[in-house]
């Protein structure tokens, strides 16, 4: 999980063990003054992964141009 | 007499569902009554297993389920799945099977493994072989009884796994999605490094034996999600082996961003007025994050008390900052919207937007 959100920069994560509420307080304001720089997320996984299905529903891949 | 060739010792642990079907059929025979449809009278039809475990299968279900739908228009799509996802689909006007009472509930056994904000993942789905098999049963039955022209898996282990293990009941195209392969140890220990080289291997095997199984895997992300490890000592390279056994659709997203560009807009239609700063605390959809959840809450006060500190607004008094917005408790909880989180970060984006 860290890795794909490092992959669009936006890996905030805090380590959990030992972590007190006034730590992650101070965590989570740095992180709300901070600009926010993340990569976009696409948009269109939905509709390849729908197009993917459909090619094995209709069957016809191997078919020559 | 049944002779299982290639069987050892406990057929009832080794090859539970051919023993299950054995025992069924030995037991109670033939159905009294069923419906054959003729071929050319069958509607189109596609399961969609959904896997129950949190909520973000689901809406990336949904998701590809609507722009399949766009494609296949006189598709009809039944879901196979269990609370929370369920209830979700419901809410959205989706089909569940009925069947699908007869599940056991995978996310129940997540949370009931889990420790404070600690879950090893693959110890969770190594004790829920019991579960595995009662849902691949169901799965089965159901298949025997009605007829789909495709089914499509995400997450779903116990039929890609039971099918690679019995694959003469592989009756129709089967499409299976995952956004992770491979298990790697979570500590360095040598029972947990060597289980999860064993169980990869094992699927590397099935893979590999019965390449007609799958008729697509598609993982859910983008080919640099997937890390250059090994399965295990002397196994591939799981983004090599992933590259050569899976397509990528990148991430399946069950909302457009630029839907909730407009922060104007989107701070109308949400309960937030407009100097309101927005803090979310979204752990999704088990129970499983419940101790963070508490944590954040115990935080909270500590944040509201230093940015009212810190932000005041034109009329000397301290600005707005946030009210905390609870979660459910429970993984039945409705998931959280895609539109608040946007507003979050629209207002996060806009450092001192609170104080005007």
């Amino acid at each position: 999980m860290r890795r794909r959100l490092a992959n669009y920069e936006a890996d905030r994560s805090v380590p959990y063990a030992g972590l007190t509420p006034e730590a992650l307080a101070d965590r989570a304001l740095q992180a709300m003054h901070a600009p926010v720089a993340y990569r976009p997320v696409e948009t269109d996984g939905a509709a390849r992964a729908a197009r993917r299905i459909a090619q094995v529903l209709e069957n016809r891949w191997w078919v020559r141009s | 007499m049944l002779t299982v060739g290639g069987g050892g010792h406990l057929p009832a642990a080794r090859d539970p569902v051919l023993f299950n079907r054995s025992v069924r059929d030995f037991v109670a025979g033939a159905p009294r009554a069923s419906t054959w449809v003729r071929g050319m009278s069958r509607k189109r039809r596609a399961l969609f297993i959904s896997s129950p475990i949190g909520l973000g299968h689901v809406q990336r279900d949904l998701a590809i389920a609507r722009e399949l739908r766009k494609l296949h228009p006189d598709l009809e799509i039944d879901w196979f799945t269990v609370d929370p996802a369920a209830r979700y689909l419901e809410r959205e006007g989706e089909r569940l099977h009925p069947i699908t009472q007869r599940l056991a509930n995978e996310s129940r056994h997540f949370e009931s493994v889990a420790g404070e904000h600690d879950l090893s993942a693959f110890f969770a789905l190594r004790t829920m072989d019991e579960i595995m098999v009662n849902n691949f049963m169901t799965f089965s039955d159901l298949m025997e009884a009605e007829h789909y022209d495709l089914v499509i898996g995400d997450e779903s282990w116990e039929v890609d796994y039971y099918y690679h293990e019995n694959p003469e009941l592989k009756r129709q195209p089967f499409v299976f999605l995952t956004d992770f392969v491979g298990c790697l140890p979570m500590d360095s220990g040598e029972r947990e490094t060597h289980l999860c080289a064993d169980r990869n291997a094992d699927d590397i095997e099935h893979v590999a034996r019965f390449p007609y199984v799958r008729d697509a895997a598609i993982f859910v992300g983008n080919p640099e999600d997937v890390t250059e490890a090994p399965f295990g000592p002397g196994l591939p390279s799981i983004r090599a082996w992933t590259d050569r056994n899976f397509s990528y659709s990148g991430y399946a997203l069950p909302f457009d961003p630029e839907d909730f560009s407009d922060t104007e807009k989107c701070g109308k239609s949400t309960a937030y007025s407009k100097n309101e700063k927005i803090v979310i605390a979204s752990v999704g959809g088990t129970a499983v994050g419940k101790p963070l959840l508490d944590k954040i809450a115990q935080a909270f006060p500590r944040m509201k008390r230093e940015v009212a500190g810190a932000a005041h607004d034109p009329r000397g008094r301290a600005a707005p900052f946030a009210r905390l917005v609870s979660a459910p408790r429970r993984p039945r909880g409705a998931p959280v919207r895609a539109q608040p989180l946007r507003a979050s970060r629209l207002l996060r984006s806009r450092p001192g937007a609170g104080a005007a």
